[in-house]
């Protein structure tokens, strides 16, 4: 498996490559509003599970599969392993001390380091939150073509000089890479060292320069061709990208609800600093049990 | 259809015009190669016609510029562009779309044509350029060549009167080069467009072109007929280059001092065969034989990952000093991947590979390496640091005496990402050299260089081979190869099908033919004239008295 | 009939006076560990704790208290309490409440210097109208100079021999308990955090409590757990030269610099009538000052660590001295320290407020940001989005693959390496990318561009990275704005020094606003220290080094321009 066929998602169900980008992006950022309204640990659960649930019905293969298990698990573990160590609620239950705060400069620095039992699963519910939008990313990345998103944006008045320096970085990068691949190439083969000829990371700091040079070269050349090509005349228009009506009436769906979930937490909220007006009583309600 | 009146243009952070007092006409339907050497002003006078002086640039323009009636001077780019279009060197700096399609109908979107017409039109000019199964691909999977006719595509969607293009083929192999050229033609036969075409790649083109423009300190200093320009250069190369590449047809006339000077061969064969005497026996010159082997390869095999079959499945030669090897053979005849195993860059999956007797994993840092795009080598802020970078064994007396060689004293402090084009090259090789290296690659060098700096690489590699080096240089210039070469390997699908000295396979018409090579002109020239087979001007000119 | 019913009811008279339980406790030496000791030593000054326990009372009565003390032994005067005569006894009266009732009073006793070891009593007699209850108490009381004799001073104590006579006048000035030191503020283990200078009270700021009780998970809010948790702890030493054993009245208070007048702010810990639920605040106890009991075990020194309660709703930040009061046995012993009241902000709703204020201003200012790319023309536009896909391969790409790598080994502090490229390489193509176009609007074209990359490529849309988008732009536009940057004719070396010192100090003040944003957002805990240290080493150090290498990088570049 190629780190190319990794991002291209030819393989994903056709209904999921047939959905516009208009959609998939509001169904994206709904989903980022929710994650971060949301406490309850059960719903932010389920809001999880949808974005695997829908990870099977866009029929991801398997290695993407296994590529989603690792990120997923290495982001939750990054969120459990911080705040195992940061956690600051009480109570909380030392299971190792990792700077003891008598240790010498880092134990008065930092005061001590523990991990603390109650912090990991602390952190492991609330990188829910990124591990939700980590595994939808990847879905709506892996069944769009970056092109079709870029209409939905094009279609929201995004300008087309925009779009134009958006599809321009998109088509270089795997260029940009070889290239660096080919500056890295060169450095070893300029390396007056065993060690040299075969390392890589020795070699970072001095990339910058021919790379960038290409680049400006490139642009010139770019520049003159796009010019006269018409890019200034350019102005915004609605694409040929359809957004059919079925779509439309789901997104406004999901905004709305993502809207009521908003402003009912909101209200609940205003309700604890006395705001409280008894006809929302059901409202707050729910937004206690389940938000 | 173009008529340049008396053009001036001064860059703003210069004093001396670039362009100076310009004149050019373009009729309708004519097919105008414009040559000359680096920084003359080619370039310069492109941007003038396409209006694009104004892109950030604050200039100073004179005269005037007058497209299909209609003064364009000082017309926005994206008015001229309708009438003129540009293609440039690299397709691959030109394209910036993801799809073939989305390329081509960039320009009709700009323009705000209907989305159902740019449909029609893209589809109709990818199929004059024969790329219509491709439309929905990405640019990423096109080749070389295709990417060349998309970027020409691009240009032609919007139904230009005026074609400009810059060096368009200056990185493709012979082949390629024929197959554009032969586009270009029909295209100007079929649809009459102007074509104004830069290329100091002469004598690979000539034949297409019946005018040719030579330009020099910008101004124009030949427009006229092809035939008799070579005459004209000839005059003027005892005042200075004009960095045109000339046929060896024209070269061998000059080194014999004909009454004319002619690139068509069997008009030269005539006239030599009518101003001079032929020796059909002369005392072959003994050529300095290999003294010892250097680098020796034994049933070297290279897969790549995820790969069945094997890129080179069983290779063994050897590489000796005071000897220059080319490496010769279609794309992706595993010329790049034989290169890379005797850089030390990949590793052969079985046999072995020895740089002097060791084991070459030990022997990497006797190894230069010139690859394929040689800005992406200079790492340094000067050219003396790019001499010395990681060479400590280089003194302060060789460095000058390479910055010498090189011809680039005077540029020992600039910085090397800034030079022209030769100059990077020279620098990067003359990096390799400081080194002092046993084994030296080199990866199609010469791509894109005009003639003069093409000479001066010459003569580098060959005081290299002089002082003992031994150079493997992967090339599809049959010229370069004539010239320099002792001896050629030609690679078919990872296999060694010859492997002599270059004579022996520069004159083997079925080889080079098999090979996607072309046939070097003066074999066929000394096949015309009888006389021993020959691949270079000087073998002809021994036989002529 | 009427004999055996008025029989029965006389019985009922009885039984009721027969289920009615008066007790008496005494205990001395009282000590708050509850620890029987019935040992006195020298002349220390000790409790006497006297408790009377009645139940099933039918009324309210007075009982006459009175407690016979040993020879030798006197009572300090204590309210409530008068010498009987001559006698050594002392008395005192206490209304007893009907139905059940608890009276009780600790009387500190001290032996005279004249007093001999041996066993002592003490006689304690509670009289009331209708009963009355006696308690003897033995101990032993031991002369001062018996413990640092041999045996045979123990003989001569069975044989209660006097040597008192022969012990050296007891020396004034070390004759009773006094405060030896305070240390503030300290942790509930009586640590003290290096971090927080002496004398800083941090206070959290409990305006949004609710809001944020809500963000963090719990429920509505609790005032009482808000005003019954102590801002801090305070570490109060005790020397107790003459080993007393001894309860104290420990009280802290706000006294105002320049006035040296008490102020409100400190409270005891909070109440609350869980009943009827009155009180959103909750009551305090005993206003403007915190006050605890504590009680001397007899050790030479003692430490106690004290909460120190503050009311939420009066205090207010500034530089006070806080009076320390130990009290008992009738003396008084004050201390004062400067104390420094600080309150806890929201930081991190503040933050994420000026995050949206940045979003607001990127709208604002969309346009120019447009018209920027005009300026710098399709040459300046295409090496823009060129620059920011290689910041998108160089940094987004790796720092977010590579980044989850490092938190498996590295959890928190994988940042520090990932930051090198979000540090150094990204303020390289920024610095060098201005260098080249030096125009405003030029470095958020690129920042825009990458961030809807990242969104297109890894499906990165969410508001905290819009906000964190705009944040960079609106920080550096506005500082290269203002240090005039796009205005200065030549970028000469020094000016180019500290611009780039500059970029980094922004860029920790950007670290610091993401972190903030991501520990509100996501509702995250980072320590202080720790977010010191990403400021510091991913903000400042990194960012500056980065931004030198771009200037110089930048310079070199333009060569290459060309025409």
């Amino acid at each position: 498996m190629s780190v190319r066929q990794l991002w291209e998602g030819s393989d994903a169900a056709s209904w999921t490559q047939k959905l516009t980008g208009h959609t998939k992006l509001i169904i994206l950022f709904s989903f980022a509003v929710l994650t971060i309204t949301i406490d309850n640990p059960r719903s932010l659960f389920i809001l999880f599970t949808t974005t695997l649930l829908l990870h099977v019905l866009a029929k991801t293969s398997l290695y993407k599969w296994r590529a989603l298990a690792v990120l997923l698990l290495l982001s939750l573990w990054g969120s459990m392993f911080s705040q195992a160590l940061f956690f600051a609620q009480t109570p909380r239950t030392p299971l190792f001390v990792l700077i003891s705060p008598e240790m010498q400069f880092l134990g008065p620095l930092t005061g001590g380091l523990y991990v603390y039992r109650e912090g990991i699963l602390y952190g492991a519910v609330q990188g829910l939150r990124s591990a939700s939008m980590m595994s939808l990313g990847l879905l709506v990345c892996w069944t769009s073509d970056p092109r079709q998103l870029l209409q939905a944006l094009m279609h929201w008045n995004l300008p087309p000089q925009t779009a134009f320096m958006l599809v321009t970085a998109i088509r270089f990068l795997p260029v940009l890479a070889a290239e660096t691949g080919e500056v890295i190439t060169a450095l070893q083969l300029r390396s007056d060292s065993q060690n040299g000829r075969s390392s890589v990371i020795r070699h970072l700091p001095y990339i910058a320069k021919p790379l960038l040079a290409r680049c400006l070269r490139r642009a010139q050349t770019l520049a003159l061709s796009v010019i006269s090509r018409g890019f200034f005349s350019a102005s915004a228009r609605s694409l040929s990208g359809k957004w059919p009506g079925k779509e439309k009436l789901f997104c406004g769906c999901l905004i709305l609800l993502t809207i009521c979930i908003v402003v009912s937490k909101i209200m609940y909220l205003v309700s604890e600093q006395g705001l409280y007006i008894g006809a929302l009583r059901q409202i707050y309600d729910i937004t206690k049990l389940y938000l | 259809m173009l008529k340049v009146h008396n053009l001036f243009y001064r860059y703003q952070s210069r004093k001396a015009f670039t362009l100076q007092d310009v004149n050019l006409t373009i009729k309708p339907g004519e097919m105008l190669l414009l040559a000359g050497r680096s920084g003359c002003g080619k370039s310069t006078l492109i941007k003038a016609i396409s209006g694009l002086l104004g892109d950030g640039e604050q200039g100073e323009l004179k005269g005037s510029i007058i497209l299909d009636g209609e003064d364009i001077t000082l017309a926005s780019p994206e008015h001229i562009g309708m009438l003129v279009g540009t293609v440039y060197q690299s397709p691959d700096d030109q394209l910036f779309a993801m799809t073939v399609y989305d390329e081509v109908a960039f320009a009709l979107e700009n323009r705000g044509f209907p989305d159902a017409e740019i449909k029609v039109q893209v589809r109709e000019t990818l199929q004059r350029v024969g790329l219509e199964a491709l439309e929905h691909n990405s640019i990423h999977q096109l080749s070389g060549g295709q990417r060349q006719r998309l970027a020409l595509a691009s240009i032609l969607v919007t139904k230009p009167k005026l074609l400009i293009l810059d060096e368009p083929v200056s990185q493709m192999n012979p082949a390629g080069v024929k197959e554009f050229m032969d586009l270009l033609v029909q295209l100007n036969q079929e649809a009459g467009i102007a074509v104004l075409m830069i290329e100091h790649r002469v004598n690979e083109l000539y034949q297409y072109f019946s005018r040719l423009a030579v330009m020099r300190q910008g101004t124009i200093i030949y427009d006229g007929a092809m035939e008799k320009v070579w005459s004209f250069l000839a005059k003027m190369e005892q005042e200075e280059a004009t960095g045109i590449r000339e046929p060896q047809t024209v070269k061998l006339c000059k080194q014999l001092g004909l009454s004319e000077i002619l690139a068509d061969k069997e008009k030269v064969v005539d006239l030599i065969l009518q101003e001079r005497n032929l020796e059909s026996l002369i005392e072959e010159k003994l050529i300095s034989k290999a003294t010892s082997e250097q680098v020796k390869l034994e049933n070297v095999q290279y897969t790549y990952a995820g790969m069945k079959e094997p890129t080179l499945p069983d290779l063994s030669f050897s590489l000796f000093t005071h000897q220059i090897t080319a490496l010769m053979g279609f794309n992706g005849a595993g010329k790049s991947t034989l290169l890379n195993l005797l850089g030390g860059l990949t590793k052969p999956n079985k046999g072995k590979i020895t740089l002097g007797g060791i084991d070459l994993k030990q022997q990497l840092n006797k190894i230069g390496y010139l690859r394929q795009e040689p800005d992406l080598m200079l790492l340094a802020d000067s050219v003396e640091e790019e001499l010395s970078w990681k060479n400590p064994g280089l003194s302060a007396e060789e460095r000058i005496s390479f910055l010498e060689k090189l011809h680039l004293t005077e540029y020992a402090k600039d910085f090397p990402l800034a030079l022209s084009k030769g100059q990077r090259l020279r620098v990067v090789l003359g990096a390799m050299l400081a080194k002092k290296p046993q084994l030296l690659l080199l990866d199609e060098p010469t791509t894109g260089q005009d003639e003069e700096c093409l000479k001066e690489i010459q003569g580098l590699l060959l005081d290299y081979k002089r002082q003992g080096g031994s150079i493997f240089i992967c090339t599809h210039d049959v010229e370069l190869a004539s010239n320099i070469a002792d001896r050629v390997i030609v690679l078919q699908q990872g296999k060694i099908v010859a492997d002599a000295e270059a004579k022996n396979i520069l004159t083997n018409a079925a080889i080079l033919n098999s090979s996607g090579l072309s046939v070097p002109p003066m074999l066929t020239l000394s096949e015309a004239l009888g006389i021993p087979k020959c691949i270079t001007v000087e073998e002809v000119s021994a036989y002529v008295r | 009939m009427k004999r055996i019913f008025s029989l029965l009811l006389v019985l009922l008279c009885y039984l009721q006076i027969g289920f009615a339980e008066n007790q008496l406790k005494a205990i001395y030496p009282f000590n708050m560990n509850q620890k029987v000791v019935n040992e006195v030593k020298g002349n220390t000054t000790l409790p006497l704790y006297l408790e009377i326990f009645t139940s099933d009372i039918p009324k309210g009565q007075d009982v006459q208290v009175s407690v016979e003390l040993p020879k030798d032994f006197t009572a300090l005067p204590v309210h409530g309490w008068e010498k009987l005569g001559s006698d050594n006894t002392i008395a005192t009266t206490w209304k007893l409440p009907s139905d059940f009732g608890r009276n009780f009073d600790l009387v500190y006793l001290q032996a005279q210097e004249t007093a001999v070891s041996g066993e002592k009593y003490i006689k304690i007699k509670a009289t009331a109208q209708d009963w009355q209850l006696k308690k003897d108490l033995k101990f032993k009381f031991v002369a001062e100079q018996v413990k640092q004799n041999t045996k045979k001073s123990e003989k001569q104590l069975q044989s209660g021999e006097v040597v008192s006579k022969k012990r050296k006048k007891v020396d004034k000035s070390k004759f009773n308990w006094y405060i030896q030191s305070i240390v503030l503020p300290v942790d509930s283990m009586g640590i003290k955090d290096d971090k927080v200078a002496d004398g800083v009270i941090y206070i959290k700021d409990t305006s949004l409590e609710s809001f944020r009780n809500r963000m963090m998970g719990g429920g509505a809010t609790n005032w009482s757990a808000v005003f019954a948790h102590p801002a801090c702890h305070l570490l109060l030493e005790m020397r107790n030269p003459q080993s007393d054993v001894r309860v104290l009245k420990f009280e802290a208070e706000l006294i105002d610099k320049a006035t040296g007048k008490k102020v409100p702010g400190l409270c005891t810990s909070g109440k609350v009538n869980l009943e009827n639920n009155e009180g959103w605040a909750g009551q305090t106890g005993s206003t403007d000052s915190s006050t605890a009991l504590i009680s001397l075990d007899g050790k030479k020194a003692q430490s106690f660590i004290l909460p120190i309660y503050v009311d939420y709703l009066n205090i207010l930040e500034g530089n006070y001295s806080l009076r320390v009061t130990v009290s008992g046995n009738g003396q008084v012993k004050i201390t004062e320290l400067p104390v420094n009241i600080t309150k806890k902000h929201n930081i991190g709703l503040a933050m994420v407020g000026l995050a949206m204020l940045a979003f607001v201003i990127v709208v604002l200012f969309s346009g120019k940001i447009k018209n920027c790319i005009y300026l710098v023309g399709a040459k300046g536009a295409i090496t823009i989005a060129l620059f920011a896909a290689i910041a998108f391969g160089g940094i987004t790409l790796p720092t977010t693959i590579l980044g989850d790598f490092l938190h498996v080994f590295l959890g928190p502090f994988s940042g520090l390496i990932t930051g090198v490229l979000s540090g150094i390489l990204q303020y390289l193509l920024i610095v060098s990318l201005v260098v080249l176009y030096r125009k405003p609007g030029v470095l958020a074209l690129m920042f825009i561009v990458r961030y809807i990359l990242s969104g297109l490529m890894f499906g990165h849309f969410t508001p905290i990275s819009i906000l964190s988008c705009c944040v960079n732009i609106v920080i550096l536009e506005s500082l290269l704005n203002f240090s005039g940057f796009y205005g200065k004719k030549d970028l000469t070396t020094k000016y180019m020094l500290a611009i780039s010192v500059a970029l980094g100090i922004a860029d920790a003040c950007i670290t610091f606003i993401n972190l903030e944003q991501l520990m509100f957002f996501y509702r995250l805990y980072y320590a202080d220290w720790y977010l010191a240290l990403y400021m510091i080493i991913n903000g400042f150090l990194y960012s500056s080094i980065g931004a030198w290498c771009g200037f110089k990088t930048g310079s070199k570049l333009r060569q290459v321009m060309g025409e």
